[in-house]
């Protein structure tokens, strides 16, 4: 897992503008809520402050209406009660005096009572007793017709107390009308100022003519506010606020005074409300503010802790290159599709990687080692064979460098297939490996070539000869055994193979030495027949420097013109000149003549034989052509050896065709020798071009005739003119009845089939004469004359025939 | 109607005979006598037995020149007005109570009450109009003795 970082980091800079956004979202919401509510409330609040205000002055106001209304009725019910009447007698009974002291225990007045006569003095009074006889202060009185007076807020003069008061006039009894004193009651301003009081709000009364008679502010007016307050204004200013005031007024019918009741909202009220409110949005804030704000750091970190994963796997992938990590996949949303994508990027670059790492060992393994067997290839030996050497060199072992070659297996690969060819390489890998220790090294140069490197033989030449010699037995007795194809259909194969050692010591030799050393053996192997092991030796060295030369020198050969055409006369019965067979000499600067048979298999094996074979026929030809006019020559047939490899060109026809039109000879002077093998390669390939040609009046002779296992029934096939006895058989033929019995089985076959016959190699009389009485009628070998040149030739000609 | 007013007049009756047996049984234990006072503007100088009857159960209201007679009345429980109702109006003051509370209903007003014989003198001299009875004993200056009573 990868170690994930601690909380803290993912809130990282992406999470912080989240977080602050969220924050700044969820602040300027609640704090445009909060505005619209406060503003809200404060307008309502106002509002309802208005009317609680005017709804308080109202009601203190009827309050004070109603106790002064009581009051009022009151004091008039008193002034009209019977005992009224001894005010006439100066309360001469006291019982006024009795009846106000009773009143005020009853009716638990605030203020006193008292009683004037007619004249408006002083009868009796509950409040001061001694006061009898004094007048009525000015204010109290009433005016003439009236029988009732309000006495507005003044002091009491018997008391010194401030009062309001409620004046009557005592109506006589006993004769309607006649007022016979006055009755005044009077009420503390004191209980009207607590009559006053409010909590929540400060009054101010204002009497009719604008004086203030309570203040329930607690400081003094100012001017100013008194004004406002004069002027009903709405808003009382008090230092820096606004308070807001309410009016009310007396009803006109009602009786009492004429006050104006002003209403001031308390300094308190309002802030105090828009202060809870405050707390309660702070309140709010919190208490929504706090779960949201975990809850946004929770989404915050829900949302964002992927990416931190993404982005910490994304750097452990960078850093490690593991590309096997993956992220979970939290959900089916964006993120979900970003982690799965990033998953899939993962792991297809893992797949790539893993198909280019497949792909580079697949290359270093076609850089050394061989797809087909899976061995080992050349530039891989070349680097095991230089360890070789440098350990041999170290230590003094020797070591051994084998090259095998399997016999045939080109033919065979071209005959069987490539897919046949195929299996038997890998076979004989398989088989090669059990014959070699671990240490020794196998590989494949290509083809039907394997190398087998042996490291640490012994010290000792002849011991470390043996111990590849048996190494090498081993392997040619593995390749012996037989191959059994895949394909059920085709047979079995036993192949055998040709192994060339070249042992080693040091390190004085390099890779490409050895192998040439090795190759060279081999080819020797090759050369004495195959299926067999040969140490490479100097002398080797120098016969295949030889020959080497001598093929590169052949390759000059026809541009040099170096080669001879060698003339042998055959003869019939009577010694007559009938042709020649052409025979090919090579007149090498340095070496003098080289025989055929030493550079003819080497042209062969290099191919060279099909243009120097061309060569041949067109110089005959052309001789042929040469001849023409000469009486002596004009009837001669020259016999011409093809090798196989030149007769199986597919254009060979066409040359020969060529030829003879350029040359414009007679094709039936033109007499080609073929072996038996040449035949027998591809019997039906060879009678279809034989047929062509024999078409064209060319004749053929079969060569060394007898030799072979020429079948008697493509013999009767084959377009034949000529049979040739090989020499081997005419040595002997005076001598060896087999051999006699042989020619002569020969001969008579030739007759039955309509052949000519002809004998080589006949070098004595006695030959010859058995010959001719067994029935051969032409003769080619020394007796008759070795291989001339073309002077000789003609020379010989021109005296047989002169 | 005529039930109601003939139970009435045997009421009467009989508070009638009450009273006259009242005056005879204790008539002798009441000593002193009963001036009666009026107002120097009284045009009258003098109001017989007859004339208190009808003054004090309110039949004539006004003087012979035209102004109200405010007539005076002692405290309830005073003996003096006992025995003024005993022997001026012949009735018990508990019926005369009743007579003149009916009186009042029907919106003329019941003698004026007056604690003392002094205050009933002092009403007397400042009222026009006005009669009372005192005890003989009291100072009668500034008002007219329009009869004694033994």
């Amino acid at each position: 897992m990868i170690p994930f970082a601690p909380f803290p980091r993912y809130l990282g800079p992406f999470a912080r503008k989240v977080l602050l956004l969220l924050t700044a979202l969820f602040v300027i919401t609640y704090a445009s809520i909060s505005a619209i509510i406060l503003f809200d409330l404060s307008a309502y609040q106002r509002a309802a402050t208005r009317n609680e205000l005017s709804r308080l002055a109202s009601a203190k106001l009827n309050n004070l209406a109603v106790e002064f209304s009581h009051q009022a009725v009151n004091s008039r019910a008193w002034a009209r009660l019977d005992v009224m009447n001894d005010l006439v007698t100066n309360d001469v009974d006291q019982r006024i005096a009795r009846a106000l002291g009773q009143m005020k225990i009853q009716y638990r007045l605030p203020g006193n009572i008292y009683a004037f006569g007619e004249n408006g003095n002083l009868i009796t009074s509950n409040a001061v007793p001694g006061a009898r006889g004094r007048s009525m202060p000015s204010n109290w009185r009433l005016t003439p017709g009236d029988d009732f007076r309000f006495i507005d807020k003044s002091v009491d003069p018997y008391t010194g107390q401030a009062i309001v008061a409620f004046s009557n006039a005592v109506p006589a009894a006993y004769a309607p009308g006649k007022t016979i004193g006055y009755l005044v009651v009077t009420y503390p301003w004191q209980v009207v100022a607590s009559l006053l009081h409010a909590d929540n709000a400060s009054l101010v009364v204002l009497n009719h003519s604008g004086e203030v008679l309570y203040n329930g502010m607690g400081t003094a007016l100012s001017p100013a506010g008194l004004e406002r307050l004069r002027a009903h204004a709405t808003r009382y200013p008090a230092g820096r606020t606004d308070y807001m005031v309410a009016y009310a007024k007396p009803p006109d019918n009602r009786v009492g005074p004429h006050w104006q009741l002003a209403a001031i909202e308390s300094s308190n009220s309002m802030k105090d409300y828009l202060h809870t409110a405050w707390e309660q949005i702070a309140l709010g804030m919190v208490l929504l503010g706090v779960p949201l704000g975990v809850l946004t750091i929770g989404i915050t970190y829900r949302f964002t802790r992927p990416l931190a994963e993404l982005t910490a796997t994304a750097l452990e992938i960078s850093k490690s290159s593991d590309l096997s990590k993956r992220v979970a996949v939290t959900g089916r949303d964006e993120v979900g599709l970003l982690q799965r994508a990033f998953n899939e990027m993962t792991s297809r670059l893992q797949q790539d990687i893993i198909e280019r790492k497949k792909a580079e060992t697949e290359i270093h393994n076609l850089a050394f080692f061989d797809p087909l067997t899976q061995l080992p290839n050349r530039r891989f030996l070349h680097g095991r064979v230089e360890y070789a050497l440098n350990s041999s060199a170290l230590h003094g072992n020797h070591g051994a460098l084998m090259f095998i070659d399997l016999d045939h297996f080109k033919k065979l690969n071209d005959t069987k297939g490539h897919e046949w060819g195929d299996q038997l390489l890998i076979e004989v890998a398989k088989r090669l490996k059990p014959c070699v220790r671990t240490t020794d090294t196998i590989a494949r140069l290509g083809g039907d070539e394997f190398v087998v490197l042996l490291e640490g033989l012994s010290e000792r030449p002849e011991e470390a000869t043996t111990q590849a010699r048996k190494v090498a037995e081993k392997i040619l007795n593995v390749i012996t055994q037989p191959f059994v194809p895949k394909d059920r259909d085709a047979d079995e194969y036993q192949g055998t193979c040709s192994i060339g050692i070249s042992l080693f010591r040091g390190n004085e030799t390099t890779l490409n030495d050895l192998l040439k050393q090795a190759d060279i053996a081999m080819y020797f192997v090759k050369d004495s027949g195959r299926n067999a092991i040969r140490f490479f030796d100097v002398g080797m060295q120098s016969a295949m420097e030889y020959r080497n030369a001598l093929e590169t020198d052949l390759r000059r050969v026809l541009s040099k013109r170096q080669l001879r055409l060698y003339f042998q006369p055959q003869v019939d019965s009577v010694g007559r000149i009938l042709g020649a067979e052409v025979l090919l000499r090579w007149e090498h600067p340095e070496h003098g003549l080289v025989s055929p048979v030493e550079f003819i298999p080497l042209a062969e094996e290099t191919g060279l034989i099909v243009p120097i074979g061309l060569w041949v026929l067109e110089t005959a030809c052309a001789q042929l052509n040469a001849w023409k006019g000469g009486p002596h020559t004009r009837t001669l047939v020259l016999a011409i050896n093809v090798s196989a490899r030149q007769f199986q060109q597919p254009d060979f026809l066409a040359r020969v065709s060529e030829i003879l039109e350029r040359t414009a000879v007679d094709p039936a002077q033109l007499k080609l020798e073929l072996t038996e093998s040449l035949i027998l390669d591809n019997v039906s390939a060879a009678i279809t071009t034989m047929r062509a040609l024999k078409a064209m009046g060319i004749g053929f002779s079969m060569d060394d005739f007898g030799t072979g296992y020429s079948s008697l029934t493509y013999l009767k096939l084959l377009p034949l003119d000529q049979l040739k006895i090989d020499r081997s058989f005419i040595r002997n033929i005076a001598t060896d009845p087999n051999d006699a019995a042989i020619v002569r089985t020969i001969i008579a076959m030739g007759k039955t089939l309509g052949m000519d016959v002809i004998a080589e190699g006949v070098e004595t009389e006695a030959q010859r004469e058995f010959l001719e009485l067994q029935g051969c009628r032409a003769f080619q070998g020394y007796l008759f004359g070795k291989p001339l040149p073309l002077p000789d030739f003609e020379q010989l000609l021109g005296v047989r025939q002169a | 109607m005529a039930t109601a007013a003939g139970s009435k007049a045997r009421a009467l009756l009989l508070l009638a005979l009450l009273a006259f047996f009242v005056r005879h049984g204790y008539g002798a234990n009441t000593g002193g006598s009963i001036i009666v006072i009026a107002n120097p503007s009284v045009p009258v100088a003098s109001v017989s037995l007859k004339e208190l009857v009808t003054i004090y159960l309110l039949r004539v209201t006004l003087w012979p020149d035209g102004q109200p007679i405010v007539p005076v009345n002692q405290e309830a429980d005073s003996r003096l007005r006992s025995r003024f109702s005993e022997t001026v109006l012949g009735q018990q003051p508990m019926a005369l109570a009743n007579y003149w509370n009916q009186m009042h209903f029907q919106g003329k007003n019941p003698p004026l009450v007056m604690d003392s014989s002094q205050a009933v003198a002092a009403f007397v001299r400042k009222v026009p109009g006005a009669i009372g009875y005192v005890s003989a004993n009291t100072p009668t200056e500034g008002v007219k003795i329009v009869e004694r009573l033994p």
